[in-house]
Parts: C-alpha cells; structure tokens; sequence
C-alpha cells in the first residue's frame, strides 16, 4: 500500500533562482581551495560562504548520478555547497517509463544519497532510458497510452515509497512520437501527477523545443498542466538543427523561452526556477545574468508576500517536498 | 492488428539505437519497420529525428572515455578514436547507468584492438588513466596513527602488512607512461615522446582532493607493487635483496608513505 496520502498537489519549496553545480563552476561557488584538490584529510577547507565569489543564486541542482558513486571531490563539493545552499538532485537514469523491472541498485544508491545530501528536490524524466538491462544514454520518448499511464503511475508511487517522499517528473525534449500515442504529453503529465500524487518539473525549453519539432502550440501545452503540480522550472538553451530544435543546453536561454516562461509563471505562480547549461559552458557572470533575467521576469508575477527568501541553506522543510507518513 | 506492447516498441527502439552502432553487427532486429510505429509532422524527417537518438549513443560514450581517457583521445586522434570506439562499444558493460563507468573494459580491450599494433603502449596508458579515475572518486579515510608501532623491533616490522587508502595504485609498462599521460595537456601535433627503452612504473594516490601520480625507480616500484600487493614487509625485502638493492629501503618507502598519509593502517603477522 501506498504511503502517500492522496490529495493536492502544492506546497513546493520556494527555493528561488538556481543554476545546475557543473565543475567548470565549483571555484566560484565553493572558493579555490576546495575546487582546487587543496583541502586534506577529506575535509572541505574553504568550503564556506566566505570562499564564495560572486554567488548570486539561491539553490543549486546536482546531477543525481554524478555523486552516486563517487567519494572523492564531487561529492565533498556537493556537501560543501549543501552546507551554504539548497540543494535539488535531478536524475537521468530513473527510467520511469521502462518496461524492465525498477533498478531496485539504482533506487538504493538515490536512497543513499538522498540520505545524506537531504535534497530540497528530487526530480527525474518522463521517458525510458533503459531496456533488456541495457542502459541507452537517452532520454527516450514513451507512447503516451492509457497502458502507460497505469504503468508510469504505478512505478512513481513505488519509487516514492522507496524514497520516502515525493518526486517530480520532467517533460523531456522529443523529436518524434510512437503513432499509438492517444493523450497528449501535458495532459498525461497532469493525469500521472494527480494519480500518483507526483509534482511536476516543468520544462520550459523543452515546451518549446518539443512543441516546435512536433507542430504543437507551446502556449497550449502550458496551459494544460495542472498549475499546482509544478514544483519547479526549468530554463535552458538549444540550438537549431536540420529540421528541427535540438535540446542543447548550450545557449542563452532564447526569447521564444522567456516570454514563455513569463506566460508559465502567470499560469503556476511563483515557481523555483533554475538555468540549466550544460555544454560550452560560458564563465559564471553569464550564468548568473541569466539567473537574474529569470528573477527579473519573475518578480513582475509575483505578490511580495511570495517572494522567495531562500538565500539560506535553511527552509521550512527539511526533507523537502514530503509528506508525513 | 493489435498494438505493440510497450516492452515490443522499447526492445524495437532500443535495438536500432543499439544496432545502428555496432560495426558488421548481425544482431537480429525485433522490427525492421519500426519507422511505422513512429511519428513526426512531416514524415520525410523521420530518419533525420530518429538520427537524434541514434547518433546521441555513441556520441555520450565518447565524451565519457574522452573525459575518463585524456592521453588516450589526444594521442589516438578525432578519427582514430571514434573507430576504436565503435569496435569498443560491444565489450561496454552497460547495466549500470553511470556513464563514467563506460571506460573500464578498456584497457583490457585495447590489449588485443589492433590499434594497439600500432601504439603498443596503448594498454598500459590507458591502465594508469583508469587508475587515476578511480582514485579520483575513491574515499579517503583517516590516515592510521602508527604509534602504536612505536616499540615493534626489526622482526615485528618484517611480519607486517600494509593497508593502502583506496585511492592508491601502481602501474608499471615497457614504455613511459608517465610522460605519455602527460600529453593529454598538449597539442596532438606537439606530441614527441621518445618511446624506446624507457619502461616506467608510476605510482597513483591522493592527496586531499587531488590525484597525484610519481614515477618511482626500478627498485621502489619492485617494492611498491609487493607492498600494495598485501605482501609482508619482510617479504618484500627479501624480494630486493635478491633484486641486489637495499633492503631498508623498504622502510624508507614505508617512512614516506606513512607521511603522504596513504597508508590507512598495519597488520603483523602472528
């Protein structure tokens, strides 16, 4: 039986304005020494706000998989960073919508590290990424059926027993769709929030990259996600290919992006917003003037009695976005 | 006609991306007509949209052995490398979802790649490479106090063994592998390395958060490799002494280990 209560969604931690914790950043978020390979003995000397440079954001997200099995420097990194910030732990290898058996490996280590880093977030994609126990590298579109519905919701709820808490699930960028899809992507994202008592990650770049390549309007497709489901917003840049929109990462976030990102906020509210690049990744002041565009957009929206004040490490709820037993 | 299951049209993409990136490969497919299955708003794309998935494969293995193999990429070239990779990728274990694990069959593999008939050292600097990966993600512990040690005489110390942090390593080839890996900060052009008649043994460990890696000499690599072997010091010894080198100077070596702090604690024989 489920642990979660069924219910409405909401209630979202209110993190701010964040960046991805990319390694060609680590001396500007956690100072030279630790970024560096200086520190001994395991311990993260100059890992303190006063190491810090130029650190304009709020929160940090960190790519789950990249900490699992590690124990050297990224990890002291990501613990030195969760000590001054919130941190969101985003996964890519969740696989939700495969049809292998849950990587029960997989969910103990997210455990694990869940544990330890106490996320803010946990977060993975709607799509497939592994089959046969082999693993694709990829965010693969699934066919967005009834039958997969049932099965997609079925897996939230055993990852969330596992975890102890609520996940949110992303739009992935897609270039094609399976012919026997029947429900559209927005739609089938609000249905599996409400069944599986789920949030969502709400992509924006990807909204525009998908809803182009697939001949959708983008405006519609945000307007049909459940507003309080979402519990965070992605930003990001691509680049355009033969044909098609390519999810990058590794541009400015476009204007197409921003003015809808100004129509999602008016849609969800004052949402936890962060700037994903992650290729061709520029100097930190570029980051930090997209983050500040972000916020900039933002405040427009939201009443003052909502503006974040998640420039600490400490928020109201510890483990997140769960829910009591 | 019913509908493919979800397991048929995952095992279908997931053979074409796989398929479509193994050289000569004979692997049957479930679905040769798995365009059908699949849509895009002009259709003259799909090959094109189904290109995304199928060339993103191998291009996130390369950027992973890249990243893991610097010397290795920049020696072997753009066009050399993207070849090996394609004769690779069937030896990749690919059960676990971390990509940096990609690169851990490679050395063995390129033990026997033709490549290697080529660049004979290849095995042996992509062994130290992966070593240096793994020490970079190894623990670091406590480095042990050894005063407890402070009244073991001569016989106590030849019945003890060494336990290394995890982060340490050796890796010892015919050719100089040391200054080899130090190519992956050049130029491919401004490569020159005299290869012949210069063996060397390199040893790996960490200090802090940082990798360092040292060529030792013929004799402390002898006695490194013993040591790191989980061999007594006594027994190593002996191995230099047959070697005709110093002895003691094992306990040099041990002196200095103890001071990096690698060695995370002794254990004497009874």
């Amino acid at each position: 039986m489920s642990r979660w209560r069924a219910g409405p969604g909401g209630h979202w931690p209110q993190l701010g304005f964040g960046v991805g914790l990319r390694a060609e950043h680590y001396e500007d978020v956690v100072g030279a020494a630790l970024a560096d390979g200086q520190a001994t003995d395991g311990q993260a000397s100059g890992a303190t706000s006063s190491g810090r440079s130029a650190v304009e954001v709020d929160w940090f997200e960190a790519i789950s998989e990249n900490y699992m099995e590690t124990a050297g420097r990224p990890l002291a990194i990501l613990e030195a960073v969760r000590r001054d910030y919130p941190v969101a732990l985003h996964g890519v290898s969740l696989s939700i919508g495969s049809s292998d058996p849950l990587d029960v490996d997989y969910l103990k280590k997210l455990s694990a590290l869940v544990d330890r880093i106490e996320p803010a977030i946990v977060s993975d994609h709607l799509c497939w990424s592994s089959f046969g126990g082999r693993q694709l590298y990829d965010l693969l579109p699934l066919p967005l059926t009834e039958e997969v519905l049932d099965h997609v919701v079925s897996r939230v709820r055993e990852v969330q027993d596992r975890l102890g808490r609520r996940i949110l699930l992303e739009n992935p960028s897609t270039y094609l769709a399976w012919e026997c899809t029947n429900i559209p992507e927005a739609e089938f994202l609000t249905r599996l929030a409400e069944l599986a008592d789920c949030g969502l990650l709400l992509d924006v770049n990807n909204v525009h990259v998908t809803s182009t390549n697939m001949g959708l309007d983008p405006y519609a497709y945000i307007d049909a996600i459940a507003p309080g489901r979402v519990g965070q917003i992605h930003l990001a840049g691509f680049e355009q290919r033969d044909g098609y929109l390519f999810d990058t990462h590794s541009q400015p976030v476009s204007e197409e992006v921003w003015a809808l990102y100004r129509h999602a906020l008016r849609h969800v509210g004052p949402c936890t917003t962060m700037v994903e690049w992650d290729a061709d990744i520029p100097p930190w002041s570029v980051l930090a003037e997209e983050v500040e565009r972000a916020r900039h957009f933002a405040q427009a929206f939201v009443r003052p009695d909502h503006q974040s004040t998640a420039r600490t490490a400490t928020y109201e709820d510890p483990h997140g976005i769960s829910d009591p037993r | 006609m019913e509908s493919p299951t979800l397991a048929e049209l995952q095992q279908s993409l997931s053979t074409r991306i796989l398929d479509a990136n193994v050289q000569g490969s004979s692997v049957p497919r479930f679905d040769d007509g798995l365009e059908h299955h699949l849509a895009a708003p002009d259709a003259a794309d799909l090959s094109s949209r189904l290109g995304v998935y199928t060339t993103g494969y191998p291009a996130r293995i390369r950027e992973a052995v890249s990243e893991a193999f610097p010397a290795i990429a920049i020696i072997v070239g753009d066009g050399s490398l993207g070849a090996m990779l394609e004769r690779y990728r069937p030896h990749v274990a690919t059960g676990w979802c971390n990509l940096n694990s990609i690169g851990e069959r490679l050395p063995t593999f390129l033990e026997t790649d033709r490549l290697s008939e080529e660049l004979p050292f290849l095995p042996d600097l992509a062994q130290l490479e992966w070593r240096v990966f793994e020490s970079f993600h190894a623990s670091i512990g406590e480095p042990a106090d050894l005063g407890f040690a402070s009244d073991w005489e001569l016989s106590d110390w030849e019945r003890a063994r060494i336990r290394f942090q995890p982060g340490v390593a050796i890796v010892s080839s015919a050719w100089p592998i040391h200054d080899l890996r130090a190519a992956r900060e050049c130029e491919r052009s401004a490569i020159e390395i005299e290869l012949v008649g210069r063996p060397q043994s390199v040893w790996v460990y960490r200090q802090g958060f940082e990798v360092v890696t040292e060529p030792l000499d013929e004799f402390e690599a002898l006695a490194t490799h013993g040591l790191v072997a989980g061999r007594t010091l006594g027994d190593v010894m002996g191995q230099l002494e047959s070697a005709g080198a110093d002895a003691g100077s094992v306990l040099e070596l041990f002196s200095r280990f103890a001071a990096l702090g690698v060695i995370e604690g002794c254990d004497r024989e009874p």
